[in-house]
């Protein structure tokens, strides 16, 4: 399938700081904005999964570690204590 | 830049109860990349309370090259090394050692037994306020 181009107009700086990171990353300008393209989408996506899980939390009224931050770390150093016992101590005995 | 959350950070980021842990997990990306410990994971996924709170929570490490839990287990030299660096529960030592096996430049936790005891020259142990004042700093340079 052809590629459709277009032409583009960027500031002298924009296109002076784009070819710097080309330069770094041994590609040229496109490879440039595309990987920026990319990160920025891996970047939203990262965003809405994390924000999706906040609101799972919250719709069941939160995580039921306790009421304060002293709480919640007691807690999950109980936990951690539980795992490591039963997972990983043998591997370090 | 490479980092690893504490299982403590994560939860409290996850809730969304602490302002600088919340803002933790939203930075990371291309920028700041996560890397945690199979441990990390069970001891979050252990405290949620819905399958698909569990779901949820891998499938943010399912598709992002910033974002990884790695399941090999931590060599055990590293973990005796930083018992003695002042984390005598093997647990700590553990999360310690895989910071360092990881090359990680930070390790952010909420948990006094790293934010006080720990002695490393390997990374830096601070807690998510702390760490995000270094990341505002060094995006002002």
């Amino acid at each position: 399938m052809d590629t459709e181009f277009v032409t583009l107009h960027l500031p002298a700086t924009l296109h002076k700081k784009l070819q710097a990171l080309a330069t770094e990353e041994h590609t040229d300008l496109v490879g440039v904005i595309t990987q920026l393209v990319t990160n920025a989408y891996q970047q939203k996506s990262w965003l809405q999964n994390l924000t999706i899980l906040r609101r799972q939390i919250e719709n069941k009224g939160g995580l039921k570690l306790g009421n304060t931050k002293e709480d919640i770390i007691a807690q999950l150093r109980q936990t951690r204590h539980e795992i490591f016992e039963t997972e990983y101590a043998h591997l370090y005995r | 830049m490479h980092i690893c959350i504490d299982s403590s950070a994560f939860i409290l980021g996850l809730q969304g109860s602490d302002l600088a842990a919340t803002k933790v997990l939203e930075l990371v990306g291309s920028e700041l990349n996560l890397i945690i410990p199979r441990l990390v994971a069970q001891e979050v996924t252990r405290n949620l309370v819905t399958p698909e709170q569990v779901r949820q929570f891998y499938r943010l490490f399912e598709n992002y090259d910033f974002a990884q839990i790695i399941d090999e287990p931590v060599p055990t030299g590293l973990v005796e090394k930083y018992i003695n660096l002042g984390l005598p529960a093997k647990a700590d030592a553990f999360i310690g050692a895989f910071a360092e096996w990881m090359s990680v430049s930070h390790l952010i936790s909420e948990n006094r037994h790293f934010l006080r005891d720990l002695q490393t020259d390997s990374f830096q142990v601070l807690d998510a306020s702390k760490f995000i004042e270094i990341w505002e700093t060094r995006l002002l340079k």
